[in-house]
């Protein structure tokens, strides 16, 4: 494990960080569990890193992410992610103040619409909408066909419309 | 709304971002964790050690001392999963120390690193209701925290400039015990209360040094920060901020 192996990671750190930590962050509402999990995420992909070459390292840091909170919610014993409104209850007060305040009621709106969708289309959109990653990036991700993460989007994206009320949303694809 | 209006609502939730802090803070405990992990691949070394040496396979007598290497691999293999309460969990605490004890971490650092393993074997024990090891494993872990805290409040004594990094993990493995306390639903000792004695001694010997000094005034905010922290019973932010007074 020398200097090189950590300065590439290093690099690796500093351009997804921000990426992991808020697709964690939107699944589990609380800035301590998303550092813990986050923090988890990069250190079980430096082992593995200086195990192995890994083909594709947004791919895999995402994959840790994913089973993290599967584990999280396992442990929690619970299945479903806990909505904003519920979290705002929940969370610590000074950790989210910041965050709270930063959100207007439309985007809390989407959050919690977000929130309540199924686990795999909050996945695709916080891919395609929030971190504009590509189709063919996503279907690395998810091991799923390019044509298969096309539908799925769409689908995630209609399921979101259908959880906000506000009437009928105008498509544009 | 319109769809290009939800997607743009989407998009403001870029701004969730994590504290800038906490990222440089956790890169450098990830990486500079690199010394544990070595200690933690070294448990499959040695089967390496014994498979690279079937290539004696045609000398009889290295034939049987492969063999016996070979059992001895396996139960080792073994121990090195055993819980608090198993029978070779005796064998896997030796190796341990053993291990620990050439590694030219500090002491301190040993203790934690033991203490943090003994927290995982109870985490195990916890998930997986194994009843049994309960009480081994409860054992276990109060008293490889009771010796990190001895270890850790010797170190701000003797040795305060490199006591920080033990303490950073005093107060992880104080959060990951809540964590494990709320699992089993019951607390686990007055152990913590002497973990959190030592850290806050760190933290009070710190906040004096560095009144002391001539701080940047980036280093000031920090300091005050920290200081805030502590008067809140805060530790942990506490020392992620002196910790960084002294890195930045």
């Amino acid at each position: 494990m020398g200097n090189r192996a950590k300065d590439e990671f290093s690099l690796i750190y500093d351009q997804h960080i921000t990426k992991i930590y808020r697709f964690i962050f939107l699944k589990v509402s609380s800035r301590e569990i998303a550092e813990d999990l986050s923090s988890e995420v990069f250190t079980r992909t430096w082992t593995e890193f200086n195990k192995q070459e890994i083909k594709n390292i947004q791919a895999f840091l995402y994959g840790v992410a994913r089973n993290l909170i599967a584990d999280h919610y396992r442990v929690q014993g619970r299945i479903k992610i806990v909505s904003v409104e519920a979290t705002f209850d929940i969370q610590d007060e000074q950790d989210d103040l910041q965050e709270q305040a930063n959100l207007s009621s439309d985007m809390e709106m989407v959050q919690k619409a977000l929130s309540d969708l199924k686990d795999d289309y909050q996945n695709l959109i916080i891919w395609r909408y929030l971190e504009e990653l590509s189709v063919p990036e996503i279907a690395e991700i998810t091991g799923k066909s390019e044509e298969n993460v096309r539908v799925g989007v769409h689908r995630a994206l209609q399921s979101l419309k259908g959880k906000l009320p506000m009437g009928k949303i105008e498509e544009k694809v | 709304m319109q769809e290009k209006e939800l997607l743009a609502k989407l998009s403001q939730l870029k701004s969730i971002e994590p504290r800038h802090d906490w990222v440089i803070l956790a890169k450098s405990r990830i990486l500079g964790a690199e010394e544990h992990q070595v200690l933690r691949d070294a448990q499959i070394s040695p089967v390496a050690r014994i498979l690279s040496h079937l290539r004696y396979l045609s000398r009889p007598a290295l034939v049987i001392a492969g063999i016996i290497l070979f059992v001895l691999g396996g139960a080792f293999l073994q121990a090195q999963n055993s819980l608090p309460g198993d029978r070779l969990y005796s064998v896997r605490s030796v190796i341990e120390r053993a291990r620990f004890g050439l590694s030219s971490q500090s002491q301190s650092l040993v203790y934690m690193e033991l203490a943090q393993r003994r927290l995982n074997d109870l985490r195990k024990v916890a998930e997986g209701n194994k009843v049994r090891n309960l009480p081994s494993a409860i054992k276990e872990f109060e008293a490889s925290v009771s010796q990190a805290s001895r270890s850790l409040a010797q170190l701000v004594e003797n040795n305060p400039e490199n006591a920080l990094q033990a303490g950073l993990e005093a107060v992880q493995l104080q959060k990951e015990k809540s964590q494990i306390e709320q699992i089993l639903g019951t607390t686990l000792g007055e152990n913590g209360e002497e973990l959190e004695n030592a850290a806050k001694k760190l933290i009070e010997a710190e906040l004096a040094d560095l009144k002391t000094r001539t701080l940047t005034e980036e280093q000031g905010i920090l300091f005050e920060q920290a200081k805030t922290a502590f008067e809140e019973g805060d530790l942990q932010t506490a020392l992620e901020q002196l910790w960084l007074v002294s890195n930045i």
